[in-house]
């Protein structure tokens, strides 16, 4: 881990759990919830498309620190393989954690940080991610529905081996839906990521999507 | 100019008042030293001058009474009975209250003013003071009497519409104090406002009857109370029925969330072939059906259940609210204590 990914994700870490303790479990809420995502990695680093497919799982933390601050953390993994001939499988893990500050009801600005880990017979390359973003909730009547919309520049990707990417974004739209303490979410979500100097060609392009299906309940607060 | 005469003038009537008082209590003050040193000739023209038409400055009723009663025990002194008992009477009818100091006045001259008294009728009442009452631990006594034995009745009169209340009624001689609680009719607190006590005696002795009659205000003195909550105003509640729009909106926000996921799809790279387009369908796909599923039952369902629930909630948690002040307000109210003003008129 890099030092700047130590830094934001000891500050997540504080909001979450050192900042929440401190005002008392009364004004706090937090959710726990796990999720199941087909996901799909494309890249093409000069030896052509390779592309592979994979259930991803993984568990998420939320804590609603103050009316308009939350703090989350996720932990996600999988194995993404590949019918094409040439393309190795390779296992994903996923640790990242997320500040979200909310000026008004409907939006929100996020800024947060993923180390993430592709594991192959060949090599293990590991990636540390920062994104700086922003996301609209456009809510339904009644309030149990909501949609969402997401949009996050990657200004930090740090690629063992392949130095800083150059225009990376990420971006994921999708719907929530919540009864009592349950809460359910579809969300389509689209990273992408390019090194102009990186690959054999001079250039490597590379994204993962996901179609994250996420169940949560509402374990503290109201 | 106008203006200084008044003022002028004011001055003048004041000073000649408090010059009329002083002269009246001077001859009164000399007298009684005459009557003291023996010197009865000369104290009984004094005390005649006093009651007499002629007699040119104010003289108050107690001033009155006073002289009648020095009149009538130098007259007694002189063995002049029938005149003594004539002005004790008249002593005693100007303030039935009216009776002679034993340290100052010889037994006979007692003997003559108890005569006086049962050759005469009078009934009286004593003013009120003020005074602070609290009706759970505290009395308000009420002083009457009577010249001699006598039937009497006395009632205490509220404001209307409330009846009066009956505090005494049987025989009666002389001084008797008459405790209110406080109270009306029901047993409730007495309400503010102004009250008559009606003394009505008839004698026992006389064929003759007499009344006497005091008025006093009476205050509540309570704790602040509080206001109860108003009803909700229109903003201060959830709407508890959709927009007929309402349904449409819904319907846009599913294709926006839609449209979101499609552009999301869109932006992946070319160069890559684009993204999965299964992931892409089946969000904007959801997203679609659920506008849709929203706007059908909009379109159906107009109320809004959790609102009607808060909204419930809310106006159970104001009634709850101002049962509790209510509450409070009857203990306070139940602390009220009674302020009591003497009031103009009445007396004797």
């Amino acid at each position: 881990m890099t030092g700047t990914a130590r830094v934001v994700f000891a500050v997540a870490a504080w909001l979450a759990i050192g900042g929440a303790g401190r005002r008392g479990a009364a004004q706090v809420s937090a959710t726990v919830g796990a999720f199941v995502a087909p996901t799909e990695h494309r890249v093409d680093a000069g030896f052509g498309l390779e592309r592979s497919f994979g259930l991803t799982f993984g568990t998420e933390g939320t804590v609603r620190v103050r009316r308009w601050l939350d703090a989350d953390l996720h932990l996600q993994g999988g194995t993404l393989s590949s019918d094409d001939a040439g393309v190795v499988d390779r296992d994903l893990a996923e640790l990242g954690a997320q500040a979200r500050v909310r000026p008004v009801t409907w939006l929100a600005f996020t800024a947060g940080a993923t180390r993430r880990t592709y594991s192959s017979v060949i090599a293990r390359q590991r990636w540390t991610v920062l994104s700086v973003g922003a996301e609209m909730r456009l809510l339904f009547s009644g309030g149990a529905i909501g949609g969402i919309l997401r949009v996050a520049a990657l200004p930090v990707v740090d690629v063992d081996g392949l130095g800083d990417a150059d225009g990376a974004f990420s971006v994921a739209a999708g719907m929530e839906y919540r009864r009592d303490r349950l809460e359910a979410a579809l969300c389509y979500a689209l990273e992408r990521y390019e090194w102009p100097t990186a690959g054999v060609g001079g250039r490597r392009v590379e994204q993962l999507a996901a179609l994250t299906f996420l169940l949560r309940a509402r374990v503290l607060g109201g | 100019m106008s203006r200084v005469a008044l003022l002028v003038a004011a001055f003048v009537l004041t000073a000649l008042r408090g010059a009329a008082q002083a002269s009246t209590a001077d001859a009164l003050a000399q007298a009684q030293r005459l009557y003291e040193q023996l010197e009865i000739e000369r104290a009984l023209p004094l005390l005649r001058r006093v009651i007499s038409p002629g007699w040119s400055f104010e003289i108050t009723t107690a001033q009155r009474v006073e002289t009648f009663t020095y009149l009538g025990a130098s007259l007694a002194l002189m063995g002049q009975t029938d005149s003594a008992v004539f002005y004790f009477r008249r002593a005693i009818e100007q303030d039935p209250f009216a009776e002679l100091d034993p340290r100052r006045f010889t037994p006979a001259q007692i003997r003559l003013f108890a005569a006086a008294g049962q050759r005469t009728f009078a009934v009286g009442v004593r003013p009120v003071r003020p005074v602070r009452l609290d009706p759970r631990t505290e009395h308000l006594t009420f002083a009457i009497v009577t010249s001699h034995s006598a039937l009497v009745q006395v009632e205490l009169r509220p404001p209307a519409p409330l009846e009066p209340i009956e505090l005494f009624a049987g025989a009666s001689e002389g001084a008797r104090e008459i405790p209110w609680d406080g109270l009306v009719v029901a047993a409730r607190l007495a309400p503010p406002g102004r009250y008559e006590l009606a003394v009505v005696a008839r004698s026992r002795v006389l064929q003759r009857a007499d009344t006497a009659q005091i008025y006093f205000d009476l205050r509540h003195q309570v704790e602040d109370l509080e206001d109860t909550l108003p009803d909700p105003r229109a903003g201060d509640l959830l709407p508890e029925t959709r927009s007929p729009s309402t349904a449409a909106v819904d319907l846009l926000k599913g294709l926006a969330v839609a449209g979101g996921v499609v552009l999301a799809g869109a932006l992946a790279s070319d160069e890559l072939n684009g993204t999965e387009a299964s992931l892409v369908a089946a969000a904007a796909g959801t997203a679609t059906v659920t506008g849709l599923v929203a706007f059908l039952r909009g379109r159906r369902q107009r109320a809004i259940p959790a609102n009607v629930t808060a909204n419930a909630a809310r106006r159970t948690q104001r009634a709850a609210a101002n049962e509790a002040i209510v509450r409070r307000n009857a203990q306070r109210m139940a602390q009220t204590v009674l302020l009591v003003e003497p009031a103009a008129g009445g007396g004797r």
